[in-house]
């Protein structure tokens, strides 16, 4: 007796990480890293303001 | 230290081994000692990944830098998350499609034999002598405060490494690395807190930092352009970018790393958690400096760390002229702290005359203190002209011997042995890929079963142990060789990036164009540090401009002369 077969999902993962190197889902990600440094920017220049 | 403390560290360096050799089972081929299977999920590999950029050296130097020169060092990474950012997008799904064991593998199926062999050569000639440093900086320093021989520590460095990485390959490396580095940022996070603890009475969070700020201590942003300074906000983001890339982009010690990762988006999270985390922890380190240095404003420093060579000056014909300039620091010490404690005073009081009369005179001492520092370093020179005249690897573990708690030593002397092994091992690990399969397996590509690569690896492990161990001792006997070597790796770095960006990002560009690059982007690049004061930052932008510019114009003449 045959069943619908078990989605791959390691094949499906597998071909959503190959997909070309464009942001896609991945934006959030970067933009979220980048917003970091940004942050981390402007600590460094509140911090540069308190010295003599 | 106390025995508890010795207790401490020799406990937790038989852990870290024991550990690494528990995490070592199961080794059956190439696929388990090279890349873990390729299995790690994203938290080992961001841990990982941080750990090996992590030497000891970072944790003994950054405190020590933000004690020196306060923040400023923290523009060296400004461009590190841009840079994972870029290699998640391009770097990290092609290494992945091609399942490489390492970066030049993949060269040879993007360009050809020759690039593979010139970028694999340069990283075992680069890394291979820098593993060597790698044991050998943190050993210098822990011998001179633990009063231990500096080639026995480098033995005892090496020799712990090799075991479990020898053992279990890139899985024992990985997994060490995770529970070693959790341990440091923990003993770094109490350290902090007892630090803060130790400051008098009545002095609060918002006093020291205005005394920081006082003491020039919070210089975390330059905004002004200079190419020859290293730390500004352009050199870190530009240059710092072009130096990231390159770093974790082609050096084996860290792709290595990323290359564990069970998928794209595991390699892509560590990569990623790394580039929000790193900036934020190097604030942290550098703020701890920063609180030692206002700490020692309340409890008299020494006026050179480095014992071994005060002691040497104090055996010597100018033994009297030190100690006069011993006994005027501490003078200056007393009457800073007496400024610094008006300062507070004033600062409270809201009483701004005072407040400025008090910036004026700690102004006055600081630079007292740092003309006397000065006479120090020539007095040094004038002794022995071969002796240290840095002092700041020093500073961080000599506060920790003299205020630290017992068992708190011990602790954070087996944190520093942790950050030592975490980069020696992904070095000895990244040798040991590119060895096996960027020369072994092309010079005999008669492949044997799983087991026998295996062994092969074990022994190429071994044999780049002892290596760097070798170079460790001669190193000893050499200080002006470990500069020669840092030098030597950042001539590199460009030209490598810009062999990889060239693969990555010019599809029409063959492997005898971006050869033909990579050779005129070294002799500029070699040219730039021969005759110019740029800073070495820039050199990486420059050896991959140039490399780019080359291979696309000899593709262009290539083409022209076809047609």
């Amino acid at each position: 007796m045959t069943g619908p077969s078990r989605p791959d999902v390691t094949r499906r993962t597998d071909a959503a990480d190959e997909a070309p190197p464009v942001l896609g889902r991945w934006g959030w990600l970067y933009a979220l890293v980048l917003a970091g440094l940004i942050a981390c920017i402007l600590f460094c220049a509140w911090l540069a303001a308190h010295n003599r | 230290m106390s025995g508890l403390d010795w207790a401490v560290l020799f406990g937790a360096l038989a852990g870290f081994v024991l550990y690494g050799l528990w995490r070592s089972r199961g080794m059956r081929d190439l696929d388990s000692f090279l890349v873990a299977g390729r299995r790690m999920p994203w938290p080992m590999v961001a841990l990982s990944v941080m750990a090996t950029q992590a030497s000891a050296i970072t944790f003994l130097s950054t405190p020590g830098q933000g004690f020196a020169d306060g923040m400023r060092f923290v523009q060296f990474y400004f461009g590190l998350p841009l840079a994972m950012i870029v290699l998640c997008m391009i770097a990290v799904p092609a290494y992945h499609r091609m399942k490489v064991f390492t970066a030049y593998e993949y060269l040879q199926s993007r360009f050809d034999g020759k690039t593979r062999t010139l970028a694999a050569g340069l990283f075992l000639v680069q890394r291979g002598l820098a593993a060597g440093l790698t044991i050998y900086a943190p050993a210098l320093v822990l011998s001179v405060i633990l009063g231990w021989d500096v080639r026995w520590t480098c033995v005892l460095l090496g020799g712990l490494v090799v075991v479990y990485t020898a053992a279990g390959g890139s899985q024992a490396v990985g997994h060490t690395h995770f529970v070693q580095f959790l341990i440091i940022m923990s003993t770094m996070v109490v350290a902090f807190a007892v630090v803060f603890s130790a400051l008098p009475a009545g002095v609060s969070a918002g006093d020291a930092f205005a005394l920081a700020g006082q003491l020039g201590k919070l210089n975390a942003l330059e905004v002004r352009f200079d190419p020859n300074d290293r730390y500004n906000l352009w050199s870190g983001l530009i240059g710092g970018f072009f130096l990231q890339m390159s770093y974790f982009g082609t050096d084996q010690s860290q792709v290595g790393r990323y290359l564990t990762g069970h998928s794209v988006t595991e390699s892509r999270l560590g990569l990623l958690f790394n580039g929000l985390v790193k900036v934020p922890m190097q604030l942290f380190i550098l703020g701890l400096g920063v609180l030692v240095a206002v700490f020692y404003l309340f409890a008299p420093p020494p006026l050179w760390f480095d014992r071994v060579t005060v002691a040497g000056v104090m055996e010597g014909p100018h033994a009297r002229e030190f100690s006069r300039l011993e006994a005027d620091h501490r003078r200056v010490l007393t009457e800073r702290e007496h400024h610094a404690r008006a300062f507070l005073e004033a600062r409270r009081a809201g009483d701004r005359e005072e407040r400025v009369r008090a910036e004026t005179a700690l102004d006055d001492a600081q630079q007292r203190l740092s003309g006397l520092r000065a006479t120090a370093v020539e007095l040094l020179r004038r002794d022995d002209p071969a002796a240290r005249t840095n002092d700041v690897n020093y500073v961080f573990l000599t506060f920790v011997l003299t205020h630290l708690p017992v068992g708190l030593v011990g602790l954070v002397f087996a944190a520093v042995f942790a950050a030592a092994m975490n980069s020696t091992s992904a070095e000895l690990n990244a040798l040991t890929s590119t060895t096996v399969v960027d020369v072994v397996q092309r010079a005999w590509p008669r492949r044997g079963d799983g087991r026998h690569e295996v062994l092969i690896s074990r022994l190429v492990t071994v044999a780049w142990a002892v290596f760097a161990v070798a170079f460790a001792e001669f190193a000893a006997g050499l200080g002006s060789l470990v500069e020669a070597v840092n030098i030597l790796g950042s001539l590199f770095y460009g030209t490598i990036l810009g062999i990889f960006l060239t693969a990555f990002l010019l599809k029409g560009v063959r492997g005898t164009a971006v050869f033909a690059g990579a050779l005129v982007a070294e002799g500029v690049v070699i040219a730039c540090f021969k005759l110019t004061k740029l800073s070495f930052l820039w050199y990486n932008l420059v050896g991959c401009v140039v490399v780019m510019a080359v291979a696309l114009l000899v593709t262009a003449l290539i083409r022209t002369r076809r047609t």
